[in-house]
C-alpha cells in the first residue's frame, strides 16, 4: 500500500545555484505526489498527506521534532555565496553570508550527520534520498574560484580538517597578484591589517590554524601579528621574519561554542617596499 | 576639456655619480600640478637634495628628462647660486636683469622679507649662512615664481624668520605650486598633499600625504 502521509524536510543552506536545486526539486517533487512547502513558517499549515519542506536552515526542522531519517541535506558544489554577493565590492554582505551559510551547514552535520548528500553524489544519477523519492540534481554550472575555495573550506565539518585557500580571505593592498594557489600583495603602505577572513563557523573545540606566508628581503624585517580565533577573542602570535624565504606560522585557539572564525596577518610598521606572498591556511581539530 | 598640462613632468629621471658604484635613485617618474604641493621624504644620504638640486637645473639627471611648463625659484635653502665677491646689492642687480625684474622694486621686496639692512652692502662671502639663506630666500619670493624649490625649510633663520618664510611661502602664495624637502612632517602634513619618498634608490609617489608621512616614520626609526 503506497504511503499516503509523509512530512519530509530537505535542506539546501544558502548557495550559488540554490535557485536551480530549488526548481529541479520542486519539478520531481511534485511529481513523485509531494505537495513543496517552500517556506518553513508554511509547515503546519500544510494539508494532510504527503509533503517536503524547503528550507536553508536545519534548526528549523530540528525545531518541529522531525526524525533524522526524514531530513535530507543537499550540499551544492557552487559554493556558498550568490553571483550577487560575490561580486560585490563591499566584503561586510560576503562576511555575513559566509558565515550565515557556514553556521547552517555546521548545524546540518550537527543535527542530521548520516542525512547529508553532497552535491557530487548526483552527477549524473539519481539519489534515493527517502523511501519513494529519488532526486536527480540539476546541471552544474560554473563557479568562482572564491567559491570553489570557499566549498572546499567548509568540508571542515565532515572531516574536521580542511584546506582554506588565499581566495577565501580579503587582501588589503593596493597591488594584489592571484597565482594558482597563493596571493602575493605589495607591502606598500601603513600598519594595517593585510589579510582577514573567513568568518566560517567553527564548531566548539580545539582548532590549529598553520598558515605558510613568503617574505622578500624588504618584508621580511618588518614586524607582523598573526591572529587566529574568533572575532572578539583570539591568540596572537607576534613575529619578525628577518630573513627572506616561506615561513609557517602555527596557532591554536579553542572554541567553546560555535562562532565566526577569523585569521588575520597584521603589519605593524609602515612599509616602504616589498612583496608577501599567502599560501593558504591548513584548519586541523586537535581537540 | 582638455586636461592641464602639469607644471612639472618627471620621466625616468636616475641620478649616479662618478665616484659612486651604484645609482642614488633610478627611474624616478611623477608629475606636479600648477598648485600641486609634493613633499619630498627619505632619510639622510637618500639623494632628496640631490633630486631637488636637479629640478633646480643646478646639476643634470644621468638618464631621464626633467619637463617645466612653468618656472621655478631655485632651491630655497641653497644658497650657492650667489657670486661670493659681489656685495648682497649687486647680487639683487643680476638676478633682477637676469629674470627681468624691476630692480627697485626687487630690492625693497628683498629688504623687507630678509631684514638684512646694511649688510646688504657687504660681500656675500661674508655673510653667515643663515644670512645667505635669508637673502635667498627673500629673492626667490621677491622675483615670484610658479613653483618653490623647498631643501629643508627650518634651516633659514630663527623661529621668527620660519614662521615669516612659512605666511610668505605657503599662505601668501597659496596658489603657487611648491615641492619640499623635509624631516618636518607637521610641517608635510600640513602643507603637502602627495609625498615622493626616496629609499634605496627606489622612489614612490604616495597620493595619501599622511600614509607617507606614516611610512616615512618607520623608515627613519628603523
Amino acid at each position: 500500500m503506497p504511503n499516503t502521509k509523509q512530512h519530509l524536510w530537505l535542506i539546501i543552506p544558502p548557495c550559488a545555484d540554490r535557485d536551480d536545486w530549488v526548481a529541479s526539486i520542486t519539478a520531481q517533487a511534485t511529481d513523485a505526489g509531494f505537495t513543496v512547502i517552500n517556506s518553513a513558517a508554511d509547515a503546519n499549515t500544510a494539508a494532510l498527506g504527503k509533503t517536503l519542506t524547503l528550507s536553508p536552515d536545519p534548526e528549523e526542522a530540528r525545531k518541529t521534532g522531525v526524525q533524522a531519517k526524514d531530513v535530507a541535506v543537499l550540499l551544492s558544489t557552487s559554493g556558498p555565496l550568490s553571483a550577487k554577493l560575490d561580486a560585490d565590492n563591499d566584503p561586510a554582505p560576503r562576511h555575513t553570508a559566509v558565515k550565515n551559510a557556514s553556521d547552517f551547514i555546521r548545524r546540518g552535520y550537527a543535527f542530521f550527520p548520516d542525512r547529508v548528500f553532497k552535491a557530487e553524489d548526483f552527477a549524473g544519477t539519481s539519489v534515493k534520498l527517502f523511501p519513494g523519492f529519488s532526486l536527480l540534481g540539476p546541471p552544474s554550472t560554473s563557479t568562482s574560484n572564491r567559491n570553489r575555495a570557499l566549498k572546499e573550506a567548509l568540508s571542515i565539518y565532515a572531516a574536521d580538517h580542511a584546506f582554506w585557500g588565499s581566495e577565501v580571505f580579503d587582501i588589503n593592498a593596493k597591488d594584489v597578484r592571484h597565482n594558482k594557489e597563493e596571493v602575493a600583495l605589495d607591502l606598500t603602505g601603513r600598519p594595517r591589517f593585510l589579510i582577514f577572513g573567513p568568518y566560517i563557523v567553527m564548531p566548539a573545540g580545539r582548532w590549529k590554524a598553520v598558515a605558510r606566508i613568503g617574505f622578500s628581503a624588504p618584508t621580511a624585517r618588518h614586524q607582523y601579528r598573526a591572529d587566529w580565533g574568533a572575532q572578539d577573542t583570539y591568540t596572537s602570535h607576534h613575529f619578525r621574519p628577518e630573513r627572506e624565504g616561506v615561513f609557517q606560522v602555527e596557532i591554536e585557539y579553542e572554541w567553546d561554542k560555535p562562532s565566526a572564525s577569523e585569521f588575520r596577518l597584521l603589519l605593524l610598521e609602515g612599509a616602504f617596499d616589498g612583496e608577501v606572498t599567502f599560501f593558504g591556511v591548513e584548519i586541523v581539530r586537535v581537540g | 576639456m582638455a586636461l592641464e598640462e602639469p607644471g612639472l613632468r618627471v620621466l625616468d629621471v636616475s641620478k649616479k655619480f662618478k665616484s659612486s658604484k651604484r645609482p642614488v635613485f633610478k627611474d624616478v617618474n611623477f608629475d606636479l600640478g600648477r598648485s600641486g604641493r609634493l613633499a619630498l621624504l627619505g632619510r639622510n644620504g637618500q639623494g632628496k637634495s640631490t633630486l631637488i638640486q636637479m629640478l633646480g637645473g643646478i646639476m643634470p639627471p644621468s638618464t631621464g628628462k626633467i619637463e617645466w611648463n612653468m618656472t621655478t625659484s631655485w632651491p630655497i635653502g641653497f644658497a650657492g647660486g650667489f657670486q661670493g665677491s659681489l656685495s648682497g646689492l649687486d647680487n639683487v642687480r643680476f638676478l633682477s636683469r637676469l629674470y627681468k625684474r624691476d630692480y627697485k622694486e626687487t630690492l625693497a621686496r628683498v629688504d623687507d622679507f630678509a631684514e638684512l639692512g646694511k649688510a646688504l652692502r657687504e660681500p656675500v662671502k661674508h655673510f653667515s649662512s643663515g644670512m645667505r639663506a635669508r637673502l635667498a630666500f627673500g629673492l626667490s619670493l621677491a622675483i615670484e615664481f610658479d613653483c618653490y624649490l623647498i631643501d629643508e625649510l627650518v634651516a633659514v633663520g630663527d623661529a621668527r624668520f620660519q614662521r615669516k618664510c612659512q605666511e610668505g611661502l605657503f599662505e601668501d602664495r597659496g596658489h603657487c605650486a611648491f615641492l619640499m624637502a623635509s624631516h618636518d612632517t607637521n610641517l608635510i602634513t600640513r602643507y603637502c598633499d602627495r609625498a615622493l619618498i626616496i629609499e634605496s634608490g627606489k622612489a614612490k609617489i604616495f597620493d595619501d600625504i599622511k600614509e607617507a608621512v606614516e611610512v616615512y616614520t618607520w623608515l627613519r626609526a628603523a
